[in-house]
């Protein structure tokens, strides 16, 4: 059985004053399988931040359902969303969201916090992954002291620390320099080889091309998918390419 | 025109689309409009000039200018600061967009021109309102007839809306400088500097303990009352600089501490808490401390006027334990000689006063009289007292009082004996004493008394211990007043007979009456030299009313500025709390903050920022309030328990207001962190 299974997902946003409808998500259906590394692809406007948002439980669908582990998200109530969130899933952020009032150490510990954890336990569990993601020098400090890269990695350790079943990044690369892309990309590989099941946002070749699983959204649906297999990361990059452009071209026949 | 019309639809777009800040920011201008126009009205209207004791009312009430002068430029540059440091990045936008720097100060002029034309309409339509009840409430307060008719006082307009015009060019000259002074991306960014954590500064933290230690210290050991009042201003300030301490240095002290206890701090409530707070008092401290000080000026503004004016009834008892007194010197020693009064001539005083008020028809309650000397003596040991001040050594000044023992059976109904050389005694500290020495003269004490008919007053008016001694006849009383006469020569005291009494009815029969018994005793024939004078209560009364009432009225005045000035920071510290917090609590829900436990920090943080300085402003008056009772005797309010009434009225109800305000600002607080503008 899949770890994550999605069917027939479907959103509409109605304007406040209960006038146009926007369809968001038309009809979205995958699984993700446990260990997997999906990177999901799109054009802004494409859906996938509604996407991402469902799974996160942060926002309902009007219709189908989200599955993980065998529990549907539409049956949970209200007040379990958080802990549920908190437990299941980890996040890492386009911009880090990393608070400026604690340190790197106190916000990765965060989850733990508002699970309430005992602190010798939080202490047990930071130090092997701070260790990992290169940053057990860095934990005294402030986020606003510590480079792009580094706070992202923090934000990784926060996700990672509550050893969730599902790792949701949205956009991870998106506010760092090259260097630091790859080093983090290489990062979720390896968390990912460690049997962590991780889904990935993104409209960049470079970090898709990384994963293990390339969908690509557009006008809220699946439309195409890419399995990395036994390919290079360069062949990878050659299909991914192919598959945007054929669907820009097709998009522009659409408008034509 | 059309560019005129476009500045004016912009200026005024922009004024709505912020009237979540420009609201509070035109009420709070629009009262200080209406209190400076009030203000101004009771000083310069001709209506006040008909009102008895309008001299009173025109110095407090020009003191009051003064005030709200230096207090309407403070609060309208604080509210103007903070819109201002708001408003930048939609500034820098308009710089980027195309708008020159000049047009966005044009701009600006015209915005201020229509918050300036807003604020002076409301505050004049306000003030010329309520000045009419403003006077009502003056007239009844010092209890004078209400004044007929309305009038619109042309100075007090132009007070006004010279001091707002002042207030908001200076104003429009900051935020124009302010803009000129950056770059449009300077403007933009300004809002996203990153927060640094606040430093701890233990030597701060300590010296603001020892301040507000030292405050409060001096507040409570200081026991006598013109002490009191010198070291009231150092308290003062020691208590100010201690509450700056305290809000800045002190409480980051304490939150990093809880921070290093690792057990406490990583629980759910405390860790976003402890934190947020930290980061919130780097911003906030000063803030705070201002509202805390801002409060307790309120709070002892308001409880001291209004304790003064509500006690006149006692100050006025303790001034004057008779409706009507008169008092004649039987002996002094003045010009180098003696200045006698014939024998009888008490008595003649007496009959004359009582004979009067009978004819008149007055309602006497009671009539006494008698013999009374009074001194100052210097106590050298227990019961030894001496009038020569060159003794030197260790002394106490003592107030000496004495009076004949069938005077103390008249005045309380007892039918005691004294020989010569015993005394009675009656200390206003409250010791036994067993044998009184004056400068050689000595009385044996034959009974220790705990209360005594004569008042006591004028010998505690100069914050002297009193000691009243009870001979056996006139001729020791007159021993007594030569004895001292030699010693203090063109500076004794007189030996006085006092004629004193109760009459019952209205104010005006009161001092009916008094003027009767004064035409009475003015026709006596009594020897040229010796002083015979009165007094009257109820035209005291009057006067001290007037005092008081004024007093009062300009308390209630600042005390309402002052409370103003509170709730605006207030209110817009918790705005800008807001908007800084909205991401933080964004965030923290992301990672699964549950929505209770969000709602639960934001009260917690909410509460403890609004009520922290209210709270250290009660503990503040808690130690001032022995100091400022015993400061009150010096206005000879020795009545504790109203002054405590007084203080506690007048603290619950300013909670009452600070928390309807709370629950007001804590609504938009709320809807700013869930992101529903």
């Amino acid at each position: 059985m899949a770890l994550l299974e999605i069917s027939h997902l479907q959103k509409i946003y109605v304007t406040r004053l209960g006038g146009a409808q926007v369809e968001a998500l038309h009809d979205v259906s995958f699984s993700v399988e446990e260990g997997e590394f999906v990177a999901i692809m799109g054009e802004s406007g494409s859906g996938k931040t509604t996407l991402l948002n469902i799974l996160a439980a942060l926002d309902r669908p009007t219709g189908g359902e989200v599955v993980l582990n065998g529990l549907p998200l539409s049956r949970l109530p209200e007040r379990k969303l958080a802990a549920f969130r908190r437990d299941n899933l980890g996040f890492v952020f386009q911009d880090f969201n990393l608070l400026d009032t604690f340190t790197l150490e106190d916000n990765i510990l965060l989850p733990l916090v508002l699970e309430g954890r005992k602190y010798q336990e939080m202490r047990e569990r930071l130090v092997p992954l701070v260790e990992m993601l290169g940053i057990a020098h860095l934990v005294r400090k402030y986020p606003y002291e510590v480079s792009g890269g580094q706070k992202q990695r923090a934000a990784v350790a926060r996700a990672l620390i509550t050893g969730p079943q599902l790792v949701l990044a949205d956009e991870p690369t998106g506010a760092l320099d090259s260097r630091a892309s790859d080093a983090l990309l290489s990062l979720f590989e390896r968390i990912n080889r460690g049997g962590q099941t991780i889904v990935m946002v993104t409209h960049s070749v470079r970090a898709a091309c990384r994963a293990g699983r390339v969908l690509f959204l557009r006008d809220g649906e699946v439309y195409h998918q890419l399995y990395r297999g036994e390919l290079t990361e360069e062949e990878m990059w050659g299909r991914i390419s192919d598959a945007l452009t054929l669907a820009t071209s097709h998009g522009e026949e659409d408008a034509g | 025109m059309k560019r005129l019309l476009l500045y004016c639809r912009m200026a005024g777009g922009n004024i709505v689309r912020s009237r979540r800040f420009y609201l509070p920011y035109l009420l709070c201008c629009a009262g200080i409009g209406a209190l400076s126009y009030i203000v101004g009205f009771l000083c310069m209207d001709r209506m006040v000039d008909a009102m008895p004791g309008a001299a009173y009312v025109r110095s407090f009430m020009w003191l009051g200018v003064y005030v709200m002068v230096f207090f309407s430029f403070f609060i309208i540059r604080y509210a103007n600061s903070f819109i201002i440091k708001r408003r930048r990045r939609e500034l820098g936008l308009y710089n980027i967009l195309g708008l020159r720097k000049g047009n966005i100060a044009v701009l600006m002029a015209f915005e201020m021109a229509m918050l300036f034309g807003v604020s002076l309409a409301a505050g004049l339509g306000g003030g010329i309102l309520f000045s009419k009840l403003a006077l009502l409430l003056l007239a009844r307060t010092l209890s004078f007839p209400v004044p007929m008719g309305f009038s619109v006082s042309g100075g007090a307009i132009a007070l006004t809306a010279g001091l707002l015009a002042a207030d908001f060019l200076f104003c429009l000259a900051a935020n124009i400088w302010g803009v000129l002074r950056s770059s449009p991306m300077q403007l933009l960014h300004s809002s996203d500097e990153g927060e640094r954590e606040p430093k701890s500064r233990w030597a701060l933290a300590v010296l603001g303990l020892i301040c507000l230690g030292g405050g409060y210290w001096i507040a409570v050991v200081t026991k006598n009352p013109l002490d009191a009042l010198l070291l009231f201003f150092i308290a003062v300030v020691l208590v100010i600089t201690g509450t700056y301490c305290l809000f800045t240095a002190v409480s980051i002290a304490v939150l990093k501490l809880l921070r290093r206890n690792k057990r406490f701090y990583y629980r759910p409530g405390p860790f976003t808490a402890v934190s947020g707070l930290l980061f919130r008092m780097k911003q906030n401290a000063v803030g705070m401390a201002n509202i805390c000080i801002l409060a307790t000026m309120v709070l002892v503004t308001i409880s001291t006027t209004v304790s003064l004016y509500a006690g006149i009834g006692d100050v006025v008892n303790t001034q004057y334990p008779y409706e009507i007194q008169v008092e004649l010197n039987l002996n002094n020693y003045y010009d180098g000689a003696f200045h006698p009064a014939d024998p009888g001539d008490g008595q003649k005083v007496y009959t004359a006063v009582l004979d009067a008020l009978e004819k008149g028809g007055y309602d006497v309650e009671k009539a006494e009289s008698f013999h009374a000397l009074t001194f100052t003596a210097a106590e050298t040991a227990k019961g030894v007292y001496t009038c020569d001040r060159s003794a030197g050594g260790n002394f106490f000044l003592t107030a000496m009082g004495f009076t004949t023992v069938e005077d103390y059976n008249a005045l309380t109904g007892q039918d005691l004996a004294l020989a010569p050389g015993e005394a009675l005694s009656y200390a206003s500290t409250g010791q036994d004493y067993a044998e009184v020495a004056v400068d050689g003269l000595s009385f044996a004490v034959k009974g220790n008394l705990d209360s005594f008919p004569i008042s006591t007053w004028d010998a505690t008016e100069v914050m002297l211990n009193a000691h009243f001694l009870v001979v056996d006849s006139e001729e020791t009383l007159n021993e007594v007043f030569m004895l001292q006469a030699e010693m203090y020569g063109e500076n004794c005291s007189p030996l006085r007979y006092t004629v004193g009494a109760e009459v019952g009815g209205s104010g005006q029969e009161k001092r009916a009456a008094y003027d009767a018994a004064v035409d009475a005793y003015r026709k006596l024939d009594i020897p040229d030299g010796v002083s015979l004078y009165s007094m009257s209560r109820q035209a005291d009364l009057a006067d001290i009313t007037q005092l008081y009432g004024s007093f009062l009225f300009l308390g209630i005045l600042l005390g309402g500025a002052f409370m103003m000035a509170a709730v605006l920071i207030i209110y817009y510290k918790q705005v800008s709390e807001g908007y800084d917090d909205r991401e933080r609590f964004a965030i923290m829900e992301k990672v699964g903050m549950d929505a209770g436990l969000v709602r639960k920090t934001i009260r917690t943080q909410v509460l403890l920022v609004f009520f922290l300085p209210l709270m250290t402003a009660g503990v503040h008056i808690l130690f001032a309030f022995p100091m400022i009772a015993r400061l009150l005797t010096l206005f000879s309010l020795s009545n504790i328990g109203l002054f405590g009434a007084c203080t506690a009225v007048t603290l619950v109800l300013f909670a009452a207001v600070y928390t309807v305000v709370y629950l007001l600002t804590a609504r938009t607080y709320y809807k700013i962190v869930q992101g529903k503008t």
